[in-house]
């Protein structure tokens, strides 16, 4: 007893005292996150949190709301739906348009006509409004100058079954939300057993399946692996990083014939039941204002669907390249089929 | 002859007194029924339900994890059990083994080398070796990634990486590195107590130090080092942010990220099959604990004699060298040089202390909660033995050494569907922190406790002193330094807790273990580091503490 | 007015098949200073602890000062009996002072005036503000002692009150004790195993033997008239001889002769017997007078226990032998393999039962 006590008085006491100080304050404050009502935003985004908060910020700094993000990732449709009858998101930022439309097919959004609407194009936004989408991304083979060449690249994606790729590339895991949609455009592409065949062999052969795209960037960018399957503007980042940005792009499956490249798009949603919808409605009619949607595109660097807002620098816009015919809204139906998919495929968890 | 009417005398009790313990109304039944569940000696009716809720309030989130396992459908549990089951049983326990071995063999040669050698520098070998065991794995991983991954210092030394760290081999070097000291401290604390004399036996017998080494000091070890090496076992089954961060798949990964992207009911599935995987360890323990105690030696005052190494010294310091400088300081150099180029960059901005407040808001909260709860139930445990008070001890240390996905899998579906006012509120953090640390507080409390005798509360009460009065006037302040250093532990492990806060935050509230995650998942070290130092700093507190315990 | 009473209380600890205390009967009277006496396991603790209320009786009723404090359907709590207890260890708070010890359960307007009271009556005034562990033990002890009489108790409970003190300080501690307790006008219970302190200390012993009791007496009636085998070997050292009652009731007649015992007992004449002679009743005699009929033996061995010297002495019967033990004066000149002739003390030998 003596030896804790003087361990006690050596350090532990002004921390507990401090700790205590800190806590009643705070609780007082209602730090912890029960602050309810008129004054707050609760946004979940499926995005890198890079590529919003800035613009989370801008919208406080706006309006005077204070926004709560949760940046949950892959994880985030999951919670909508769990909390369907305790609903704590107002918007739901995705960056993959068949996890909003499952929702809303789901009856998990709610429809509302922000101002400004008509910028975005029908084929891009929800009947209802009840999400749409603000900037487009394409799925793209990344590659490492250094240890490939365009040539040598493969040019489809059904060429990454090849064995002789064995090693040399990265995915990403497929709870990921823009695989889920690629492996729904490939189902509506070739059908389930063909895309089946390519999950194993692809699984088989990657060099590594990774967390996020932001992972497959950086390995390319290093050569670690010689190139991966990332959204395009994975590509444009790694052109700014001050070093690893020799990396090369190709668009691929665009022989005549081929399907095309996988096209998706990143948007925002309104949560059906927000404990926050005015200040949601508000956050839907600031985001479709052009400086915003611009600075949505922008962050990520990303191609504005708003086709009144120009592409970040040297981005290759939808109509320079053979896009995949499957319609973004169809992505909402086979959603879960596709999540179902993949789990059976076994490409659901894995990380290697 | 003292005076007479000073008597004592047997009295002649009537038979109506005799026959009075015979009439038995329902109340009487109920109430010896009361007493003999409490061994005769029941706590107040308050302390008995105060307890019980704890009990089921730290054991209910597991055990509802269980609950929704079994009606998970058979269709579910045989698709698991045929795909994903056996795949990661295989993934988790070949890490889980090979590390354990790893710690033990070098757990073991370094603390006989620091306590039974003329190892040079051994007193501050004894000390800096136990100080991974203070650094949270995960930010080990993150230091190793920021060392050895593909974009390290060394990678980029070498102009390539010298080997995958995102591998098994990765995994299993850096929980070894951060895992061993369990080993090391509690062999150590077996050599400090152990008696010369049956070395000095062996020696008088022919021996020399190799064979007594072999012959005698590993067999009379043999108890400490299977403790050590069930609490690495333990410590890796639950183990997430080093799995998760080097993209190793085992359950409690795999849980993680089922029930994010996929369906929590499975995840209940894999969760119940690890929580099985963790009982059958912890069975083990209580196995080699009961031997333990049989191979204890007593009233041991000559201290063990020192190995003279001879040239052999030099190995010797270069084996530990090697392993302080993997285990302690390299991690802490990487952190130190991205902190620095971090902190120059403005990493301590308005939103780390806001991350670091939120950090110590949550810890601090579940550290005092802590300390409130486990009062009444060290002190059931202590002063009413009984079948009741045993449960209630059990049910709210089962926490122990269950891994941060499973409880927080738990309060998330609990909390949703039960108390949905809370969801999403800190409060889940500090409840998660609560399941999986109070049994922290307790021990330390139950330790207290065990100091004061019985006799004192007897005192107290016959002076006058109600129960309570006697438990906030007698009992509290004797054992305070205790249970402030179990809240203080708890303060510390919640600090670095990741998984159940990562699952649990609500939005717009990261705390400093969160920011290390996303950061370094994000290869922003400059932006992780900080954060892990600030981590790491908190850690080391207890250390001093620590060593002396074991 | 008895200050304990005690109505056939039983208890039975839970996962033991023996009872502790089995259906024991007992009154004391106020101002009484009375010792549990018995060897461990005796029962004597629970009893002290059922009248604390620090056990429940299973049975029977327990009354302090005429009030029922533990029966059926009555149950005071221990803080409600006004029980002064003083433990083995004495549990004094190791946070509190001394003043705050003795005044932690006396929480009058005059609490300074009473704590100084006390301590004066056990001789430790100016001992205020020292801590439990500045103090000996046997400071320790009169501390324990002035906190339980501080808020003047019905009824002192000491619990082996001199087990921890060393042998000089024990004697002076009886003294002590006594003094204190008898000038508190306390009624006390004390626990002993030790027979020496229990017939130094005690108004009346009461020894205890598997929950029941054996004897209740004066220490003089213990000592000399022991009620039983058990009660003649535990208190003091006996030699217990096998015998039958002569036909007057008047002696004993023993494979060692026969011998005059006292009269006030209740043995039928020609009834088994044992015959209780103390060592120190046993005296040498020089010469052997050929009419009194002498025992005669061998010493085995001798201890010198500084009062006295105790001898073992064999001797022969009939059918074999038997040993006695002897109290010798310490300046004896005897030695081992001598042959001694012995002599009982008249109106020494006790009788007990032959059960």
């Amino acid at each position: 007893m003596v030896k804790l006590t003087s361990v006690f008085g050596l350090g532990l006491a002004p921390i507990v005292v401090v700790v205590l100080g800190v806590l009643l304050s705070g609780c007082a404050g209602g730090a912890a996150g029960e602050t309810g009502g008129s004054g707050e935003l609760v946004v979940y985004s499926a995005r890198n949190e890079r590529f919003v908060d800035a613009l989370l910020e801008d919208f406080e700094a706006d309006t005077g709301i204070t926004v709560r993000a949760l940046h949950a990732g892959g994880a985030a449709v999951n919670r909508i739906v769990e909390e369907s009858r305790n609903v704590q998101a107002d918007i739901f930022i995705s960056n993959d348009v068949g996890a909003l439309e499952y929702l809303r097919l789901g009856g998990y959004l709610q429809g509302y006509t922000p101002e400004g609407i008509e910028t975005i194009d029908a084929r891009y936004r929800a009947p209802d409004n009840a999400w749409f989408a603000l900037s487009a991304r394409t799925r793209v083979l990344m590659y490492n100058r250094d240890l490939i060449t365009a040539e040598a690249m493969p040019k489809t994606i059904w060429a990454l079954t090849d064995a002789q790729w064995a090693g040399q590339f990265a995915i990403t895991r497929g709870g990921n939300g823009s695989m889920i949609a690629h492996v729904s455009a490939l189902r509506h592409e070739w059908g389930n057993a063909k895309t089946a065949e390519w999950i194993a062999a692809v699984k088989a052969n990657a060099g590594a399946i990774m967390q996020g795209h932001g992972d497959i960037r950086r390995a390319v960018g290093a050569g670690e692996v010689a190139f991966g399957l990332v959204n395009n503007y994975y590509y444009h980042q790694q052109l700014l990083e001050p070093t690893d940005n020799n990396v090369g792009v190709i668009y691929p499956d665009q022989g005549e014939g081929e399907m095309g490249a996988v096209v998706n798009a990143a948007g925002v949603a309104f949560v059906r039941d927000a404990p926050n919808a005015d200040n949601a409605r508000r956050f839907l009619d600031w985001i479709l204002l052009p400086e915003n949607q611009r600075a949505f595109s922008y962050a990520s660097m990303e191609v504005p669907i708003n086709p009144a807002i120009e592409a970040v620098g040297e981005a290759a816009t939808l109509s320079d390249y053979r896009v995949h015919a499957l319609p973004l809204s169809r992505l909402g139906e086979v959603y879960e089929d596709t999540r179902a998919f993949i789990e059976r495929a076994g490409l659901d968890l894995e990380l290697k | 002859m003292r005076t007479l009417d000073l008597d004592a005398r047997p009295l002649q009790p009537s038979a109506a007194v005799r026959g009075q313990q015979r009439r038995s109304t329902l109340a009487a039944q109920v109430g010896g029924l009361w007493m003999r569940l409490w061994a005769g000696k029941p706590p107040g009716l308050f302390l008995a339900l105060l307890g019980a809720a704890i009990g089921l309030s730290m054991a209910w989130p597991i055990l509802y994890v269980v609950w929704r396992a079994l009606w998970a459908g058979r269709a579910r549990w045989l698709r698991l059990l045929d795909g994903r089951i056996p795949g990661l049983l295989w993934q988790t326990a070949s890490i889980t083994v090979t590390t354990t071995l790893l710690s033990v063999g070098i757990g073991v040669s370094l603390a006989w080398l620091v306590h039974r050698c003329d190892t040079p520098g051994r007193r501050v070998w004894r000390w800096l070796l136990a100080v991974p065991l203070m650094v949270p794995s995960y930010v080990g991983a993150v230091a190793y990634v920021m060392f050895l991954g593909p974009r390290g210092w060394l990678s980029t030394l070498l102009g390539r990486a010298p080997f995958n760290l995102y591998s098994f081999w990765g995994v299993l070097l850096v929980l070894t590195l951060f895992k061993f000291p369990y080993v090391f401290l509690i062999v150590g604390a077996a050599l400090k107590r152990m008696n010369r004399s049956y070395e000095e036996a062996a020696r008088s017998l022919g021996l020399g130090p190799w064979a007594i080494f072999w012959r005698v000091t590993v067999p009379f070890l043999q108890p400490a080092i299977g403790a050590g090496a069930i609490l690495t076992a333990l410590c890796t089954l639950s183990e997430f942010g080093v799995v998760a961060l080097l993209r190793y798949n085992t359950f409690t990964s795999a849980i993680y990220y089922q029930m994010e992207s996929y369906d929590r009911t499975a995840a209940t599935v894999l969760s119940s099959v690890l929580m099985a995987l963790t009982l059958a360890v912890l069975g083990i323990e209580r196995l080699t604990r009961g031997r333990r105690r049989f191979h204890q030696t007593t009233n041991v005052t000559r201290r063990p004699d020192i190995l003279r190494l001879g040239r052999w010294k030099h190995v010797a310091l270069l084996w530990v060298l090697v392993v302080l400088a993997l285990a302690v300081l390299l991690p802490l150099a990487v952190l130190t040089y991205w902190s620095v180029i971090g902190v120059a960059h403005g990493a301590l901005d308005g939103r780390f202390w806001t991350f670091a407040l939120n950090s110590i808001q949550v810890a601090g909260l579940a550290a005092v909660a802590a300390v409130v709860l486990a009062l009444p139930v060290v002190y059931l445990r202590a002063r009413h033995p009984s079948l009741p008070s045993v449960l209630i001890d059990k049910l709210s240390g089962s926490g122990y050494a269950l891994p941060g996905v499973v409880v927080a899998l738990g309060l998330i579906f609990l909390f949703n569907t039960y108390i949905p006012w809370l969801y999403n509120t800190a409060f889940l953090v500090v409840v998660a922190y609560l399941v999986r640390f109070l049994p922290q507080a307790m021990q330390y409390g139950g330790a207290s406790l065990s100091q004061v005798s019985p006799r004192i509360d007897e005192t107290a009460r016959s002076l006058g002193y109600a129960p309570w009065r006697v438990l906030f006037s007698v009992i509290v302040p004797l054992i305070l330094p205790g249970l402030l250093a179990g809240g203080a532990l708890v303060f510390v492990s919640a600090i670095k807790e990741l998984p159940a806060t990562l699952i649990l935050r609500p939005p717009g509230f990261d705390t400093l273990a969160v920011r290390v995650w996303v950061e370094s998942s994000e290869a922003v070290y400059h932006m992780a580091a900080p954060a892990a130092v600030l981590i790491v700093l908190v850690s080391l507190l207890p250390l001093k503490w620590m060593l002396s315990r074991y | 007015m008895q200050a304990i009473e005690l109505w056939a209380v039983t208890k039975t600890y839970p996962g033991t098949a023996q009872p502790a205390v089995a259906s024991l009967s007992l009154a004391v009277s106020q101002g009484a200073l009375v010792t549990l006496l018995g060897p461990s396991g005796s029962g004597k603790t629970t009893v002290l602890r059922l009248i604390a209320g620090f056990e429940r009786a299973d049975a029977g009723e327990i009354l302090l000062t005429d009030r029922r404090v533990s029966g059926p359907g009555a149950w005071v709590a221990p803080e409600r009996r006004g029980v002064g207890m003083v433990f083995q260890d004495y549990a004094l708070f190791p946070h509190l002072t001394v003043a705050r010890n003795v005044g932690f359960g006396y929480r009058g307007p005059d609490q300074a005036e009473r704590i100084r009271e006390v301590l004066e009556l056990v001789a430790l005034t100016g001992y205020e503000t020292r801590y439990p562990h500045e103090l000996s033990g046997g400071q320790q002890q009169r501390v324990a002692l002035a906190r339980a009489l501080a808020r003047r108790p019905v009824v002192v409970l000491l619990d082996e009150p001199f087990s921890n003190l060393d042998a000089a300080l024990r004697t002076h501690m009886r003294l002590e004790l006594r003094r204190i307790l008898k000038a508190a006008g306390a009624t006390a219970l004390l626990v002993s195993h030790d027979q020496a302190d229990a017939l130094a200390i005690s108004d009346r012993i009461v020894v205890l033997k598997g929950g029941t009791i054996q004897q209740v007496g004066s220490p003089q009636e213990i000592y000399q008239r022991p009620a039983n085998r058990f009660v003649a070997t535990f208190v003091g050292q006996s030699n217990l001889l096998a015998g039958v009652v002569d036909n007057e009731g008047a002696a004993v007649i023993t494979d060692l002769g026969v011998f005059a015992c006292r009269h006030d007992h209740a043995y039928r004449p020609g009834e088994r017997v044992y015959a209780c002679i103390r060592p120190d009743s046993l005296e040498m005699v020089p010469e052997l007078p050929a009419s009194d009929d002498p025992v005669q033996g061998t010493i085995l061995s001798l201890t010198y226990t500084g009062q006295a010297l105790d001898a073992v002495v064999e001797v022969r019967t009939v059918d074999g032998s038997q040993q006695l033990l002897v109290r010798l004066p310490s300046a004896a000149d005897v030695r081992e393999g001598q042959v001694v002739a012995l002599r009982v003390a008249p109106e020494a030998v006790a009788l007990v039962g032959g059960g």
